[in-house]
């Protein structure tokens, strides 16, 4: 199941940090999207079929858009590709020693 | 611009027969993979049924659109979580929508979309609320997969997201149109076959994670247009292309959609969710209606496993290869639109399809 649409609040986007195409007043990013290409086992059912997807796709962040693009009935594997989202990690605090 | 005039819907959606038209956007469906060149199927579906639940990518056609007061303009992020059974739609008499536009949109070309809202505002009377910059170029970029597909990613969704919540917060929209910065090339193969009618619309997947970013961060009606330099005249140009070449913007239709979209309410917040006349569950969907060579999306998978009726259309090609039956689905089988709206007005009638063909197989006797 997604996480609910509230749990990422926009406001709560604090994290310090410094990116060269900033604006002195504009918040840095903290969420990026990824192109993922996924193979996993076909399921007996279209219901543990789209479980199976998202539990797998859940390893590489959260499922914005996916679809199962092709289906190899010989080997029973399933390619889906995706967006998925995922916190940028914080910039390195710079030393002041 | 066709501008007839709106009137509110009046159905009582429990008990109708509802039917979800599924028409994938970057796929290249010959049907509807093109400028709202799958809008006459929709028209004629709804006709068929008490209500019809359908996406943007169906409904949209740049400066051109079509009321239908029976259907439901669901964004395809929503309809994965209504099928799911999370979301439940709540239908509106009207929506104030709010619009973002990308700061990398050159001034003439932003200032051809304000004129294009506030033509919508003056000539249909729809409400906005009012619009915004983002507070950077978006930066969107685009992909096409080795399946053929459309994708997309938009590098700065942290701004697009900020610019939703500054319209939802201080300017109460309830519904989010965005309009963003595409790249382009008039020279590209990809865009002059798109423009014969042909291949995949290279622009579809990135407006998906645009609409289906802001619906599952805000969980409200969002629809994207994309912002383009208006291309070269071509006099071959495809029917199934054109409405995007009338003029500068794709934006009239993304509002008048999104005036009247149902608003998204978790199940677990909505009160009588299975007895209100005012809200859908997904356990009021009858049937679903797709092209037979694009299974795979998670809507269809969770409505296919809550024994809902499949139709499965061949006419409507994709560049996929994901048939219902190699995924366990149990779909029928049409060859076309026409023969799908035979088959759903059948099962609405309560007649088995069989019966209206010249030969049926016999009864067969079940053993203990």
């Amino acid at each position: 199941m997604t996480p609910s649409p509230q749990t990422r609040s926009i406001q709560s986007h604090t994290q310090s940090g410094t990116q060269s195409d900033l604006k002195p007043d504009v918040q840095p990013d903290t969420l990026q999207s990824s192109f993922v290409t996924l193979e996993i086992p076909l399921e007996d059912s279209p219901g543990k079929m789209e479980m199976a997807i998202q539990a797998a796709l859940r390893q590489w962040g959260d499922p914005l858009r996916w679809a199962v693009m092709a289906v190899d009935v010989a080997n029973q594997l399933v390619k889906v590709e995706a967006i998925v989202t995922h916190p940028l990690p914080p910039e390195p605090l710079l030393s002041l020693g | 611009m066709f501008s007839p005039s709106f009137s509110a819907p009046s159905l009582s959606f429990p008990n109708c027969y509802t039917v979800v038209l599924l028409i994938p956007t970057g796929v290249g469906c010959a049907i509807g993979g093109y400028a709202g060149d799958a809008l006459p199927v929709a028209r004629v579906i709804s006709q068929a049924v008490d209500c019809l639940i359908t996406h943007p990518n169906v409904l949209n056609g740049a400066q051109l659109y079509w009321p239908l007061n029976n259907t439901l303009y669901v964004e395809g992020y929503a309809l994965d979580r209504f099928a799911a059974g999370e979301w439940n739609l709540a239908p509106v008499r009207t929506n104030r929508v709010g619009l973002i536009l990308d700061a990398g949109i050159e001034p003439d070309l932003r200032l051809r979309h304000i004129q294009a809202a506030e033509a919508v505002r003056a000539t249909l009377g729809i409400s906005l609320v009012g619009y915004t910059l983002t507070d950077r170029p978006l930066q969107v970029s685009l992909q096409q997969s080795t399946t053929g597909a459309s994708w997309g990613q938009v590098k700065h969704l942290d701004s697009l997201f900020r610019a939703a919540q500054v319209l939802i917060e201080r300017g109460g929209a309830e519904a989010i149109a965005v309009v963003a910065r595409f790249p382009e090339d008039p020279e590209t193969e990809a865009l002059q076959a798109y423009r014969q009618g042909q291949g995949v619309d290279r622009l579809a997947g990135a407006e998906a994670v645009i609409s289906h970013g802001i619906v599952r961060e805000f969980r409200i009606p969002c629809a994207h247009a994309p912002a383009l330099s208006p291309l070269p005249l071509d006099p071959t140009l495809s029917p199934r292309s054109a409405a995007e070449e009338l003029g500068y913007t794709f934006l009239p239709c993304v509002l008048v959609g999104l005036s009247r979209a149902p608003q998204y309410h978790p199940y677990s917040t909505t009160p009588y969710s299975t007895t209100s006349h005012s809200i859908i569950t997904t356990q009021a969907v009858n049937a679903v209606i797709t092209p037979a060579s694009a299974c795979g999306g998670s809507a269809l998978l969770n409505w296919a496993a809550q024994g809902k009726t499949i139709v499965a259309v061949e006419d409507n090609t994709t560049t996929l290869s994901v048939f219902p039956e190699a995924l366990g689905i149990q779909a029928v089988r049409v060859q076309s639109y026409l023969e799908a709206v035979g088959y759903i007005m059948s099962d609405r009638a309560g007649v088995d399809p069989q019966m209206l063909r010249s030969s049926f197989p016999p009864l067969t006797q079940i053993m203990n």
